[in-house]
């Protein structure tokens, strides 16, 4: 049996990670050290975490079948999802541009929805499976998350240098506002979860 | 209300453990799921507070000047860090402009101004009057700061446009890479419980 602070009484602050005793009453109250609210875990973890789970995963699909940019030449009007804008830069000869986006904007979104999806059921299910798997997956959807943002990033840049009076016009796709939405949920949902619930069910059984 | 010593959670698992002796430069990692408990850093205080520095001017130079420039037909375009925001909200995807205004403008103003006020006052042997408020600040704007994302989103933008006109990378766009590294450098540097230490010397 592993002695936690959850068994001990005892609250870390997520803020500044003091290790707290629960006021007399039994009331959480606030850190002494940075006056962040205590909790012994996040509060509705699972709750908060599947609802922004399955808000990404419904807005996942504008986001991807929208036109992401829609650009006017003097010549021609063009539009294009996402993976469109991929296929574009391959077709230039920019394999490592096109890669890059395709990472960002493609795998990584998926892989986040997939490893968030995994994370959440098997905390819910109290799954004893590979916690040291699940924590390291975690700490990887923690750090990669925000790296899907460069094609929003682009958008804007694009929107910004291209205007009429030099090569033609550029405008963002209604695929931005989901797409960036994706990016924020998935963020909330990860930020929302609680990764002591992977250890919970192991703690308790024995 | 008094705190547990000695004894450290992890973040992570809950875990309690007993806390480790470390040598410099040294992590300690929980036992059991493997996650980061803190590390010793000698100087880390001064070390963070030097490489902030270095952010802030980075940082303003990188707002203040254009990251590309397009040019066509005698005329030219420029973007900046807020003018990208601006873009976007003039094409009327304006919650999509408030967004990159944060997590490139707003959001990494914040976290570098907090940490400086926070070390820069120990530093200089006061307490911060605004303690809990700015470290949990800084805590709190941590996971939306988005800069270095930018940085690849001009990088992308510079080569689309390649094709079609002459694109200059500007002022900006080597101070937004500067203004990256600092940060960088100063977050590696920086250990909370260090911070925490000296604040407690110096009586709060």
């Amino acid at each position: 049996m592993s002695a936690t602070a959850l068994r001990s009484g005892l609250l870390l602050c997520r803020s500044c990670d003091l290790l707290c005793r629960p006021l007399d009453g039994g009331r959480d109250g606030d850190c002494p050290r940075c006056g962040e609210a205590l909790h012994p875990r996040k509060p509705d973890s699972l709750v908060r975490a599947w609802t922004f789970f399955v808000l990404a995963c419904i807005l996942y699909v504008p986001a991807n079948t929208m036109p992401a940019l829609e650009s006017t030449t003097l010549i021609a009007f063009t539009s294009n999802t996402i993976l469109g804008g991929v296929r574009v830069f391959w077709e230039d000869g920019d394999y490592l541009i096109a890669a890059i986006i395709f990472a960002a904007s493609i795998v990584i979104p998926i892989a986040k929805l997939v490893a968030l999806g995994i994370l959440l059921a098997t905390a819910q299910a109290r799954s004893p499976w590979r916690p040291r798997g699940r924590a390291r997956l975690y700490r990887i959807v923690h750090t990669v998350g925000r790296w899907s943002m460069v094609d929003i990033y682009v958008g804007g840049l694009l929107v910004a240098l291209v205007q009429f009076n030099t090569i033609g016009e550029v405008s963002i796709g209604p695929a931005s506002l989901p797409f960036a939405a994706v990016v924020i949920l998935t963020l909330f949902c990860s930020l929302s979860f609680d990764p002591r619930l992977i250890w919970d069910p192991m703690d308790e059984a024995r | 209300m008094s705190e547990a010593r000695a004894i450290v959670a992890c973040p992570e698992c809950d875990l309690l453990q007993e806390e480790a002796e470390l040598g410099p430069r040294c992590v300690a990692q929980c036992a059991r799921c493997g996650a980061q408990l803190f590390r010793r850093i000698p100087g880390s205080i001064d070390r963070t507070l030097a490489f902030l520095v270095g952010a802030a001017i980075f940082f303003v130079i990188a707002n203040a000047f254009p990251v590309l420039s397009l040019e066509a037909q005698g005329l030219s375009n420029t973007a900046t860090l807020l003018g990208t925001a601006q873009a976007l909200y003039d094409d009327n995807e304006r919650l999509v402009a408030i967004l990159v205004f944060m997590t490139t403008v707003l959001l990494p103003g914040l976290e570098i101004g907090a940490m400086l006020y926070l070390l820069g006052s120990v530093r200089l042997g006061r307490v911060p009057r605004a303690l809990s408020f700015a470290y949990r600040l800084a805590e709190a704007v941590r996971p939306w700061t988005m800069m270095q994302v930018f940085l690849i989103g001009v990088i992308v933008s510079l080569v689309k446009l390649s094709h079609m006109a002459t694109v200059v990378a500007g002022i900006g766009v080597y101070a937004l890479a500067g203004a990256i590294l600092m940060v960088s450098a100063a977050v590696s540097m920086y250990e909370p419980r260090a911070f925490w230490a000296r604040v407690r010397e110096l009586g709060a």
